[in-house]
């Protein structure tokens, strides 16, 4: 399992993903949804960190687990009938086997504690992963934890050591621009013979914002007339013309790595860009129209055009205003300022 | 089915699956039908190839087409489908086929839950305490494959995988064994099957014949089987060797062969038994036998229900005992008889048309001056010990006319040699006499305080009419003189065919050593028998009475499992809810401190530091002040000031050990 990093954010194919998978929850039964909505009604309200409570801890047979009973059954009966004790032992043998999983698969979740951190921006459509971290506060390891409600639960089920934590993400569908909640996670394991299955589900208090959907196309936004040349350029931190060739530094982006160097096996050498010569332009409210949907739709399209052509921007929103930068840092300023634009209305 | 990459990685479960399945299906082939045996043996052995070729695995049709061939063979051999036998036989070859099929996890999945078929099935046919162990391996080794699939193999190792599955599943096992324990003594039984399936016995059953020729008695006597157990509810008071254990009576002979009489032949008798002593009251295990008799001390004064008494004393029971039996019995192991019938008198004087005159001289010889019957059968006792008539186990072939040759020319046999020819000169001097036979002796065993009575101690001997005594039972083979016990037997002092009546004392160290461990086996089958095998609704009866429980019937079986499940059941949570342990000494030593404190109300609150937590103690308890303080101070210096001091260590503990504040 491996977290999604910053860059994974506009790279649409992390959104197309995303809509195959379809929650796992909406497939399941009955019960379990009556049981999740009656306990969701009331409880401790989300904190960034929430250790599992007995109280919210759930178990139901599986479907192996009803099938086992039946097998179970019908060696009871056929011991019983034959009157033949070493079968009837060995029925309750594994009739009791079965019961203390019961007991061990609840137990398996009490005693843990999840602590959620914001996670990376997203794009609607595309899934918001959240980095939680899952602590043992009993000393126990535990096997076959599983984070059932994201979209693509994870294949191997990992291992927590005793005392130890374990680091996974949790993945939410961003359905609409604004801040995305993470909610309650469904915590839920079917150790050990998978006949039954415990799960709970924790509050927590962790959300990443949902930058606006980019339209399709958007007007170029004016250039601003002015032209401030700053007499000593930017040294070699900027994107636009190649300016010579540095040691690699920790952090250097490895698009800007000289591919080509390392495999004449010159070492890693960083290709270094300068030059200020960028257009400035103000991606402005007031240049749009619609509704605010629509015009932030535009607005993000804007943004990422100008990152994308390496000009200089600043935003101005209704009551928010972005002085002029450039840079991925600075795009995701300007789109999380219209991620919350407006956004408790 | 779907098949995703990750499906290639569980080979490894695979593999366990049919290993598995191998183990649990080797028990079985042997008890089956060969036909089906072969099949099964045959399908696996295709498993096995298409693991290692997959290219061999059969598709959709072959195996639709082999389905039916595994139901037509099964029909084949036992020309049915219901049944013990052919259910078992059918089932298997399902599960064989089932496996072959298995391609996805869900399929392994299935194959583990219906595993416990095979497990539980095996113990139609063998209830051995050897099996019982393996099989309850093998449910671990089952439940091991189950939690591996339902934790998923993750990045661990495979050795890793097998260690945790193997140690978890052993584990839940061990904590599932107190409440099947107590299901298996409590959970009410049904005293008839719900059903009948056709409960079969099909081996052949080794026992005592209701009938005695020559080399009836003596295949029994290398066999080292148990005929039976008994537990007498007082000392028995008789020595071991004067315990007759009273089978068939035989009346008629044609010479060879001594038959019973019918149930019936006797209508006009009514003997009566009348004790001249205590009597004895036990309980006797007995081993399937398919004969109505049930073994009893001699002579029996009351027997269960379903049995009756005939007329020669013999105990039968309304069905055969096809089955492992257990019964209460009592005895007047002294007694004497009333009532001979003329009929009785007839039969009991009935004899060969091969009586030879020199048998009937040698009688004459005893009859000469009309002595009453007791003196009769005295010198006839007398002629076996004078005369050199030896025991063996291994006699000389006789001729045509048994007795006769026996009384004069080989002079060697055992019990049914001695009791056949006495009963016969016995009738020939006009005695009434008849054979009955059973078991002589039996063995103490202190460990559980039964009798084991084996088949090699199947005795025949004699009963006599004597007036005013009744029926009285002689044993001719005791008569012969101790120094001309065949040596042979000695030697096998051990084994089964020991003589009963000249029983050597094992007399070496290896010998009691020997003796010890045979000892200590039987007790443990003993053990096995009564309480696992032959467990049933009157144990659990006898149990509750034992309790005091005995008037809530099943109800109070209900209700000792619902208490003992609960208790147990809520013992293992505690278990599974216990508090992990700080391993860090320092910090438990501190944990103790504030529990203590938090006794009194002044609980560590949440977050709270050390000093904070000091400070608010003073200042709420100032008497505390000098403990609390040096305790603090102590903790904090080995907890954050990196102290490594072993002394120091132990000093803080012995502190907190000490500190034990008052409620003021």
């Amino acid at each position: 399992m491996s977290r999604t990093g910053g860059g994974g954010v506009d790279r649409p194919a992390a959104g197309a993903r995303a809509t195959t998978g379809a929650p796992a929850h909406r497939r399941r039964g009955r019960v379990r949804r009556l049981i999740d909505r009656l306990a969701s009604a009331g409880g401790p309200p989300a904190e960034a960190s929430a250790a599992t409570s007995a109280r919210r801890i759930y178990i139901l047979p599986t479907r192996s687990g009803v099938g086992y009973a039946l097998v179970l059954l019908a060696t009871l009966i056929g011991a019983l009938n034959y009157q033949n004790n070493l079968a009837l032992f060995l029925s309750f043998l594994m009739i009791s086997a079965s019961l203390v999983s019961m007991h061990q698969c609840w137990f398996a979740l009490l005693g843990l504690r999840l602590e959620a951190r914001d996670g990376v921006p997203v794009f609607p459509g595309q899934t918001a992963r959240f980095p939680l971290v899952i602590t043992d506060d009993k000393g126990q390891a535990r096997y076959g934890l599983c984070i059932e409600d994201t979209p693509t639960p994870p294949p191997a089920a990992p291992v927590l050591a005793a005392k130890g934590h374990l680091d996974v993400d949790v993945g939410r569908v961003a359905e609409r621009r604004g801040r995305l909640a993470l909610g309650a996670v469904t915590l839920a394991t079917r150790y050990p013979f998978g006949l039954f299955r415990a799960w709970t589900r924790v509050p927590l208090r962790a959300a990443v914002d949902v930058y606006p959907k980019p339209a399709a196309r958007a007007p170029v936004p004016p250039a601003l007339p002015a032209f401030v040349h700053h007499g000593s350029g930017d040294m070699g931190t900027g994107a636009d013309d190649f300016v010579g060739l540095r040691p690699y530094r920790e952090g250097d982006s490895p698009r800007q790595l000289d591919w080509k160097a390392l495999a004449r096996e010159r070492g890693l050498v960083v290709k270094q860009f300068g030059g200020d010569q960028a257009a400035r332009v103000w991606i402005d409210w007031d240049h749009t129209s619609g509704s605010d949907e629509s015009r932030l739709g535009i607005m993000a399209r804007q943004v990422l055009d100008a990152e994308e052509q390496n000009l200089t921007f600043g935003l101005r929103l209704p009551g928010v205003e972005i002085e002029h930068g450039r840079g991925d840092g600075h795009k995701h300023r300007c789109l999380s300022a219209m991620a919350r634009y407006r956004i408790d209305g | 089915m779907d098949r995703r990459p990750r499906e290639m990685s569980e080979r490894f479960q695979l593999l366990g699956v049919t290993i598995l399945y191998g183990l649990g299906l080797a028990p079985l082939i042997s008890a089956l039908h060969g036909q089906v045996g072969l099949f099964i043996a045959g399908l696996f052995c295709l498993h096995l190839a298409a693991i290692r070729w997959p290219r061999l695995r059969p598709g959709t049709f072959v195996l639709a087409l082999l389905t039916i061939a595994g139901g037509a063979n099964v029909l084949d051999s036992y020309h049915s489908v219901v049944g013990q036998s052919p259910g078992t036989a059918l089932l298997v070859t399902m599960l064989a086929l089932k496996l072959l099929e298995a391609r996805a996890p869900r399929d392994l999945r299935v194959l583990l839950l219906l595993f416990g078929f095979l497990l539980v099935v095996q113990f139609l046919f063998n209830e051995s305490a050897l099996l019982a162990a393996y099989l309850t391996a093998l449910l671990v080794v089952d439940l091991a494959l189950l939690l591996d699939m339902t934790i998923g193999a993750g990045r661990r190792t495979l050795r890793e995988r097998v260690s945790v599955a193997a140690t978890l599943a052993g584990r839940t096992v061990l904590m599932a064994a107190p409440l099947a324990l107590l299901l298996f003594f409590f959970f009410p039984r049904l005293d008839a099957p719900l059903w009948d399936l056709g409960l079969e016995s099909e081996q052949a059953v080794s026992g005592l014949k209701n009938w005695l020729e020559p080399g009836s008695i003596e295949e029994l006597v290398v066999s080292g089987e148990d005929a039976l157990r008994v537990r007498f509810d007082r000392e028995p008071g008789i020595p071991t060797e004067a315990m007759y254990w009273r089978g068939p009576v035989l009346w008629h002979t044609d010479g060879k062969r001594w038959l019973p009489a019918s149930r019936y032949a006797f209508p006009d008798a009514a003997p009566q038994i009348e004790p001249t002593g205590p009597d004895l009251g036990y309980l006797v295990a007995m081993e399937p036998t398919d004969q109505h008799w049930l073994i009893a001390l001699d002579l029996p004064t009351d027997y269960p229900d379903d049995a009756v008494l005939t007329p020669d004393f013999q105990v039968l029971s309304q069905k055969p005992v096809d089955d492992f039996r257990v019964y209460r019995m009592t005895s007047a192991p002294s007694y004497r008889t009333t009532g001979l019938s003329l009929d009785e008198e007839t039969a009991a004087l009935a004899l060969p048309d091969n009586v030879t005159p020199r048998m009937r001289e040698l009688v004459g010889r005893w009859t000469v001056d009309d002595p009453p019957a007791q003196e009769v059968v005295e010198r006839a006792l007398r002629h076996f010990n004078r005369e050199p008539f030896r025991y063996t186990l291994l006699p000389p072939k006789l001729g045509e006319n048994m007795a006769d040759s026996f009384l004069f020319e080989t002079r060697s046999g055992f019990c049914e040699h001695y009791a056949s020819t006495f009963a016969l000169l016995m009738r020939i001097a006009g005695v009434p006499s008849r054979i009955v036979l059973g078991y002589l002796g039996g063995e103490y065993n202190p460990l559980s305080r039964d009798y084991v009575v084996r088949q090699s101690d199947a005795h025949a001997w004699t009963e006599v009419w004597i007036q005013e005594r009744g029926w009285v039972r002689i044993d001719p083979t005791a008569a012969v003189a101790a120094e001309r016990v065949d040596a042979d037997s000695r030697l096998s002092s051990f084994g089964a065919s020991r003589p009963v009546r000249f029983r050597v004392g094992a007399d070496s160290g290896l010998g009691r050593a020997l003796r010890g461990l045979r000892m200590g086996i039987d007790a443990l089958e003993a053990g096995w028998k009564n309480w696992v095998i032959e467990f049933s609704d009157r144990k659990q009866q006898r149990m509750l009475d034992y309790l005091g429980l005995a008037h809530l019937r099943q109800y109070g079986l209900i209700l000792l499992l619902a208490i003992g499940g609960s208790v147990v059941m809520l013992s293992w949570n505690l278990f599974l809810a216990r508090p992990a342990r700080t391993a860090d000494p320092v910090q438990r030593a501190y944990e103790l401190f504030s529990r203590r404190l938090s006794a009194l109300g002044l609980g560590r609150r949440a977050a709270e530091g050390p000093l904070d937590y000091s400070n608010r103690i003073v200042a709420q308890r100032p008497d505390l002040a000098p403990h609390v303080e040096a305790i603090v101070r102590l903790y904090l210096r080995l907890r954050y000031a990196g102290e490594q001091d072993g002394g120091e260590q132990i000093r803080l503990q012995r502190l907190v050990d000490q500190f034990r504040p008052r409620r003021r």
